[in-house]
């Protein structure tokens, strides 16, 4: 939570340096959360160049409201505001709205576990049922050297993109952007409840696939 | 185990736990379980390792600024530079 507050106080600086007319302020901004916009709109928006202009849309309307940003809201809730507006305009216009609400549920209420169920125990073990049958891997003493490493970094994007689109948007938002739970379920139209279950099984799923990352390495 | 909780569930509800939202005794309930659970303790411990992961992935983007995204900014200033009263 430290490092995503810094980092907020950083975007900050770097809106009131746009607000000068500094492009490479702009420049820095937009490569920090490019990715993250994109993965954002695709829940809104089918077709790759649409992704494209909503999420260019955004930066146009950010640039022309920058003078009365101010730090009302933190940089990056404003950011995503702006990106939720521009890509709900899209969704309504392509009339998806219904599509996108069915799709949201459908990722809810996936059927499989959390945690493959093969890790646990059967519930008629004699002993410890429904109990860890192959626990989660030891990551070492130090794990924090590798799992902060660029390499680490590029493998979990990669790992995001393989999500379901609203389970990689939620976790983007969440745990990569910093945002709150209750902007990113306003922003996505989803329940505090359901906001939650997106996000966990999000992180499951990348938990397990860093687990075997990790594992292959050793 | 000495408490009523099995790892399953507390696999699948972890992130109400993570997300304050639960009550204060189930709070306790999953404390007490993790305390003496070395499998859940190092799940808990783990996913708080990837969350910091994450955060930390937000610098690390190397996309460059388009030359769509250079342009619309040059546009944006001269058109601000030119506004009466600015």
């Amino acid at each position: 939570l430290c490092a995503s507050s810094s980092l907020n106080q950083e975007d900050e600086l770097l809106a009131a340096r746009v607000a000068n007319g500094d492009e490479q302020a702009f420049a820095e901004l937009v490569r920090r959360h490019q990715a993250p916009l994109l993965r954002f709109v695709r829940v809104f928006v089918r077709q790759p160049e649409s992704i494209e202009d909503v999420v260019q849309d955004t930066w146009i309307s950010l640039l022309r409201g920058i003078d009365k940003f101010e730090n009302r809201a933190s940089f990056r809730t404003w950011l995503y505001q702006i990106a939720s507006n521009r890509a709900r305009t899209h969704a309504s216009r392509e009339r998806r709205r219904e599509e996108i609400k069915r799709m949201i549920l459908a990722e809810v209420g996936e059927q499989a576990p959390v945690i493959d169920r093969d890790r646990f125990l059967p519930e008629t073990a004699p002993e410890y049922p429904l109990h860890w049958a192959v626990p989660p891997f030891d990551w070492g003493d130090h794990p924090e050297v590798r799992l902060l490493s660029r390499e680490t970094a590029t493998f979990l994007k990669t790992e995001i993109d393989r999500l379901p689109p609203v389970q990689a948007a939620v976790v983007t938002l969440r745990d990569v952007e910093g945002l709150e739970a209750q902007d990113v379920s306003q922003m996505l139209s989803v329940s505090a409840g359901n906001q939650r279950v997106l996000l966990h099984r999000a992180r499951a799923k990348l938990w397990r696939a860093l687990e075997l990352h990790l594992g292959e390495a050793t | 185990m000495k408490d009523d909780l099995h790892c399953i569930e507390l696999v699948a509800r972890l992130g109400e736990y993570l997300e304050g939202a639960m009550s204060t005794e189930e709070r306790h309930r999953f404390e007490v379980h993790m305390e003496h659970c070395i499998g859940c303790h190092r799940f808990f411990v783990q996913l708080r390792l990837l969350r910091k992961a994450l955060s930390a992935a937000v610098e690390t983007d190397a996309d460059e600024c388009s030359p769509r995204l250079s342009a619309i900014f040059s546009d944006w200033k001269k058109a601000r530079e030119t506004r009466p009263g600015s």
